[in-house]
């Protein structure tokens, strides 16, 4: 009984590991076979790494655009994103964590209920406001928006960071004439690295994929980024063309499958805090 | 210091510093999110194309909802969503989880693996799967169709009937690693004390799970459980990129329904009452959740 039970369970995880690992495999070979060969037969191998597919879906966006245009346009949205909101989580994040300014349980109680705002129900108002600021077609709309979103929760991770800084180092630093600014420079920015990454961690696989208000808001062909300029093109004539399909695929996933492969162990540790979320 | 004796305006004074800190976050939070929402609710009373002047009808736009059928569809399809997803995500996620825990060989592929389908965009996945799943020449109906079972080959998405469930099949391929990670840090930080004194009483394997390792996690399944569901109700990407909530409207949930609304038919005051409802939901569980998660919190401590 006790043997069949582990059968059992060693079964689903080599099924789960091929039904996890299969897609990817075909989504890569198949990259490479011409659209003939996937036609005849989905399941042969290729017969040589031919970047035929790959050269001909980089430039065949069409419109005087390649994909590397959206590359481009998704890592600006991502960085100027990023670079936004882990600024304004850390310090807003580093007040909650070491002062009792008259107000802070409100704006901490005030983060905790934005957390439960689906941005969905934001979609029509923020369409509105950036038609009226004319920031509709422009990445820094996408910045701000996407840093907004993040933030309530961004704000808790850096919090519980600096919270857990002992008094008695902020005291040592005020002891040697450090004033409230110079605690923040030298006992609190050294020790944000680790918040830091984490919130970058937790936010980078969402704001690269973002894709609702992306594409109610980017409606220029050429500022369109990475996710939404796919998705925009599966629909036409290239699209219904596997091998360049999946070649643009692929080339869209890298960035992120890169990502893991390097930060394994700290993106699994950042995951794993996501049950706060 | 004594806080008590002074003034709020000098304890306010004095902590300047730390309100410059939040000033940031705090007008991106209300000029982004707050006023949003709060403007959401008003044009959910006006009926607006969004170019016209808007025409105040009070509660017609949810009056309406209640004789919309696309919409109960929509509602629906997104609690049977909702309820597969959680289930399959937590029983799986719990099952990798104690599977990696115990170390059982190949544990360190299963954690690796099982959480790649979670770093790659809901867009490649989507569009990935509709061609996995394309009935003439993609792979699952030709799999099919090798093994002898070609009476179950399908047009996945094309199918009224299939769709939802097609795209549901992706969703818990793609989060399951996920769900898998978060039910890890619990199961990891049972001690190996507790393991020992298991197998010195002559546990076995179901029992450790079901006796030992699993009421340990109780609390944490719940909250994880929470989470799904809430992630459940947001749901757009992965529905809008396979099948636009096609064919006809077969696979729609409420985000890619309020999407249609607003963007295909330019109903703004129409879109933004089903944005309010999904707010209120979400608003709704989110607060269960946030009480169960609290709750953890304490009893870790």
């Amino acid at each position: 009984m006790h043997k069949i039970g582990k059968g059992i369970v060693y079964l689903v995880l080599a099924l789960w590991t091929l039904l996890v690992i299969y897609p990817l495999a075909y989504m890569l070979l198949s990259s490479f076979k011409s659209d003939a060969e996937n036609m005849a037969n989905p399941w042969s191998l290729p017969t040589g790494i031919d970047f035929a597919n790959y050269s001909a879906a980089w430039n065949g966006v069409g419109q005087n655009l390649t994909l590397g245009t959206y590359f481009a346009n998704s890592l600006i949205v991502t960085g100027g994103t990023l670079l936004l909101l882990t600024l304004a989580s850390l310090l807003a994040g580093y007040a909650l964590g070491r002062f009792k300014f008259p107000g802070h349980k409100l704006f901490y109680k005030f983060n905790f209920a934005l957390i439960a705002v689906p941005v969905h129900a934001l979609l029509v108002p923020v369409y509105e406001y950036m038609t009226r600021l004319s920031l509709v077609n422009n990445h820094l709309g996408l910045v701000l928006i996407y840093a907004a979103f993040q933030l309530p929760f961004s704000i808790i991770i850096m919090r519980s960071y600096f919270e857990a800084i002992p008094k008695a180092i902020e005291e040592a630093a005020r002891l040697d004439g450090c004033s409230e600014w110079g605690v923040f420079r030298h006992v609190g920015l050294p020790a944000a690295r680790g918040p830091i990454a984490t919130v970058i961690i937790v936010n980078v696989v969402s704001i690269w994929s973002e894709l609702m208000f992306a594409s109610v808001l980017l409606t220029n062909p050429e500022k369109r980024t990475l996710p939404l300029g796919i998705v925009q093109f599966s629909g036409t004539q290239f699209g219904a063309t596997v091998g360049l399909l999946l070649a643009t695929l692929v080339m869209s996933a890298i960035p992120l499958l890169l990502l893991y492969f390097v930060f394994q162990k700290q993106i699994v540790k950042g995951a794993m805090l996501g049950a706060v979320k | 210091m004594n806080t008590h004796n002074m003034s709020v305006s000098r304890r306010i004074w004095q902590h300047r510093m730390a309100y410059l800190f939040v000033l940031p976050s705090l007008v991106l939070l209300i000029a982004f999110m707050l006023v949003p929402l709060i403007r959401t609710f008003q044009i959910s009373l006006y009926r607006w194309d969004g170019l016209l002047s808007p025409v105040y009808v009070g509660f017609d736009n949810f009056q309406r909802l209640v004789g919309d059928k696309v919409f109960w569809m929509s509602l629906k399809n997104n609690l049977i969503f909702l309820v597969i997803v959680t289930g399959a995500t937590v029983v799986l996620g719990f099952l990798f989880a104690v599977v990696i825990e115990r170390r059982f060989k190949g544990w360190k592929i299963y954690k690796f693996t099982f959480y790649v389908p979670a770093m790659i965009s809901m867009a490649v996945v989507g569009m990935l799967f509709q061609k996995i799943l394309e009935p003439s020449y993609g792979i699952l109906n030709s799999f099919l169709g090798f093994v002898g079972l070609e009476s179950l080959q399908s047009a996945w998405l094309g199918d009224p009937d299939l769709a939802l469930y097609s795209v549901i099949a992706v969703t818990i391929w793609q989060y399951s690693g996920f769900t898998m990670l978060l039910f890890l840090s619990g199961v990891e930080g049972i001690s190996p004390e507790v393991h020992d004194a298991a197998t010195i009483d002559g546990v076995t394997g179901v029992q450790r799970v079901t006796r030992i390792i699993f009421p340990l996690v109780k609390r944490l399944a719940l909250v994880i459980t929470m989470l799904q569901i809430i992630f459940s109700f947001k749901v757009f990407d992965i529905v809008y990129v396979m099948t636009r909530g096609g064919p006809g409207d077969a696979s729609q949930v409420l985000g890619t329904y309020l999407y249609k609304q607003a963007f295909s038919d330019y109903q703004f005051g129409y879109a933004s009452s089903i944005g309010f409802l999904m707010a209120i939901l979400v608003f709704g569980f989110t607060l269960v959740y946030l009480y169960f998660s609290k709750l953890s919190e304490q009893e870790a401590e």
